[in-house]
């Protein structure tokens, strides 16, 4: 029997150890782009060029590209419109999915699954769809090369909606009667006690959410008609020409535009493992 | 501490009756339990009270003012949770802080007052720790906690125990019934467990179906059945039941079937449920088993020859399990004199202490 029991044990711890070298290997193959382009940020023009390619630059002290991609193009501007666009519809999108998802997850109303249905169904549409219709609505309005024009298809996501109505479900009602007994509003509840239960999904939301704004391409290409209203984004397509693409300074640029994210990640992902907790209740 | 009434009130979810016509008056530092199985009405009762649910229709008013339209948090009510919901975010102090705080109580006095509440549970030693750190019965103690240091006119229990082992249930109770003495604030408690119902309530109601049943002191309630739900409900092992006719001999009612004939002392026929006991009527006959004897206590009531169908010991009682003819019955007695499976013995059967009910 215990020799059974060993080797059933020896077995799994076996499997167990394959499965991580193949997740290893995939990891691995997954982090090659970026360090690539982070060694590539450090290598001069002729390195990048010569064959057999090299994968270490010859100094990691070699700042020339970045100082020579700020003095190509105004990144320090482009990284501001970034991070104004990203925040404005980071704050808004949050704010307005938080509320919806407690609506349509914790009260009563008429019509309440069709609402929600006609939400879903904007979550569904591509968005290329609606660049034209938004294009046009921006004109009429006079946001065209403005920040509030870079921000407003992200201004509400569905996808955040649904999100925190999943999430806020799946939170049991007899603390929101609790709280509502113990003297709070619908907003105290929400502020109180609803948002501290859901906070993996609120981390979550703001890296997808924050990672999505900032990573946006072709809306602020079209919207943003001057090089004052770039996103890096945009910025990064100056370095590219017809005939030639500066690779040292796109991978200086990239590099630079990952560490808003980098930073927002590192910043919530205790979040994200730590999971809904809600031992509160019993069973 | 203040008066609660409800009067006519009901509540539908669509074309489901849950409540029907609840009338019902809770005195001022009564503490008050609602008895029935799942699904009888009795917790949506309660959260109506609270304010949790709206009422279909009726009036529902705490200390003379009627509340329907008013939020649970203008009730002026405390309510603890079958699962405690305490937040598990908030430490044991937060938690006990919280109702306070949303009620703009200076920051001072939320101190005292909760310090007062943790000392009066024993909660002091656990005022930082997180509800996922606290066992069951501390969580329990939070919850109740939490209800009391409002100090609101009236305490709301939704089935508070019935998470904990019966051990704790135990202890948790008498704490409850000492806490409800010393505080005397008007107490609404809703429980499945008749055993909690007995040893907490002042009055019982039990439920049945949306509607109320009977209302009583436990003493009534176990003693004078008014229906025959409640007579079956009440009292474990349950009372036994057998269909009978009435007849009249001698002046003296008689009730009889195949295997059995009692004639019925005046003191039962008073209390019987029954409208009329008229010859040739069917009535459903019960009594207790603890009203029912063997060896030497059999002596003074009437007597059958039984034949032992199962004996099981319960510690300091035995539940056994008899035929009078085809008639089966069950009696708790104190001892089961050795009487084997099979065997023939004679019970005594307390007829002062029958109950007689119409069939439903």
């Amino acid at each position: 029997m215990q020799n059974k029991f060993f080797t059933k044990k020896k077995v799994r711890t076996y499997n167990e150890r394959l499965l991580y070298i193949v997740m290893l290997f995939f990891g691995i193959l997954m982090l090659v782009p970026l360090i690539w382009v982070v060694l590539t940020a450090f290598k001069t023009e002729p390195e990048i060029a010569k064959l057999p390619i090299t994968w270490l630059p010859e100094s990691f002290l070699n700042f020339d590209n970045f100082v020579e991609m700020f003095a190509a193009q105004p990144f320090g501007r482009y990284f501001f419109n970034s991070m104004t666009v990203a925040i404005i519809s980071l704050l808004s999108s949050t704010a307005i999915a938080i509320l919806a998802g407690y609506a349509f997850a914790k009260m009563e109303f008429r019509f309440k699954e069709f609402y929600f249905l006609l939400i879903l169904s904007v979550f569904m549409i591509p968005q290329e769809v609606m660049i034209l219709p938004k294009y046009l609505m921006m004109t009429q309005v006079g946001w065209v090369n403005s920040y509030l024009g870079l921000a407003f298809p992200d201004l509400f996501t569905a996808f955040g909606v649904y999100l925190f109505r999943q999430f806020m479900s799946g939170v049991p009602d007899t603390y929101i009667d609790a709280a509502r007994i113990d003297g709070a509003s619908e907003i105290k509840i929400l502020c109180f006690v609803m948002l501290p239960l859901v906070k993996p999904a609120l981390a979550s939301f703001i890296i997808i959410k924050f990672m999505f704004s900032w990573n946006q391409f072709l809306w602020p290409l079209i919207i943003g008609q001057s090089q004052d209203m770039f996103t890096v984004t945009v910025g990064l397509v100056a370095f590219s020409g017809q005939w030639y693409n500066q690779w040292n300074l796109i991978a200086a640029a990239t590099v630079l535009s990952i560490i808003p994210m980098l930073l927002i990640f590192i910043l919530l992902q205790r979040y994200l493992v730590q999971g809904l907790v809600l031992s509160g209740t019993k069973g | 501490m203040a008066e609660v009434n409800l009067l006519n009130v009901n509540k539908s979810f669509g074309s489901l009756n849950v409540v029907c016509d609840v009338n019902l008056d809770i005195n001022d530092g009564e503490f008050l339990v609602l008895l029935g199985p799942s699904g009888c009405g009795k917790s949506t009762t309660l959260r109506m009270i609270a304010g949790l649910e709206e009422t279909s229709s009726g009036e529902i008013s705490i200390d003379g003012k009627v509340v329907n339209d008013d939020d649970p948090k203008d009730r002026n009510i405390a309510m603890v949770f079958q699962n405690y919901a305490l937040y598990p975010h908030m430490s044991v102090r937060k938690n006990l802080a919280f109702g306070l705080r949303m009620r703009n109580v200076k920051h001072e006095d939320i101190n005292v007052k909760v310090n007062e509440v943790a000392e009066m549970l024993q909660l002091s030693a656990l005022l930082e720790r997180l509800p996922a750190e606290l066992s069951g019965g501390q969580r329990q103690r939070v919850a109740m906690g939490r209800a009391m240091v409002r100090t609101p006119k009236v305490f709301l229990f939704d089935e508070p125990l019935s998470n904990l082992d019966a051990v704790l249930r135990t202890e948790l109770r008498t704490e409850l019934k000492k806490l409800h003495m010393e505080l005397r604030t008007t107490s609404i408690y809703v429980t499945h467990d008749q055993v909690e119902a007995m040893t907490l309530a002042d009055r019982i109601v039990i439920m049945n179906n949306g509607r109320i049943e009977q209302i009583g002191t436990p003493k009534e309630i176990f003693h004078s059945p008014e229906t025959l739900y409640v007579a079956k409900f009440i009292g474990n092992p349950q009372m036994n039941i057998q269909e009978m006719l009435v007849e009249e001999k001698n002046g003296s009612i008689l009730l009889i079937n195949d295997s059995i004939c009692i004639p019925v002392p005046k003191i039962s026929l008073d209390r019987a449920v029954a409208k009329t006991l008229k010859c040739g009527q069917t009535v459903m006959m019960g009594i207790r088993p603890s009203d029912i004897y063997l060896g030497h206590r059999s002596e003074h009531h009437l007597k059958f020859t039984a034949q032992m169908e199962l004996t099981e010991m319960l510690g300091a009682e035995y539940l056994i399990d008899f035929k009078i003819g085809n008639l089966n019955f069950k009696a708790m007695v104190e001892d089961d004199y050795g009487i084997a499976t099979g065997a023939t013995f004679e019970v005594g059967i307390n007829t002062e202490k029958l109950h007689i009910f119409d069939i439903q």
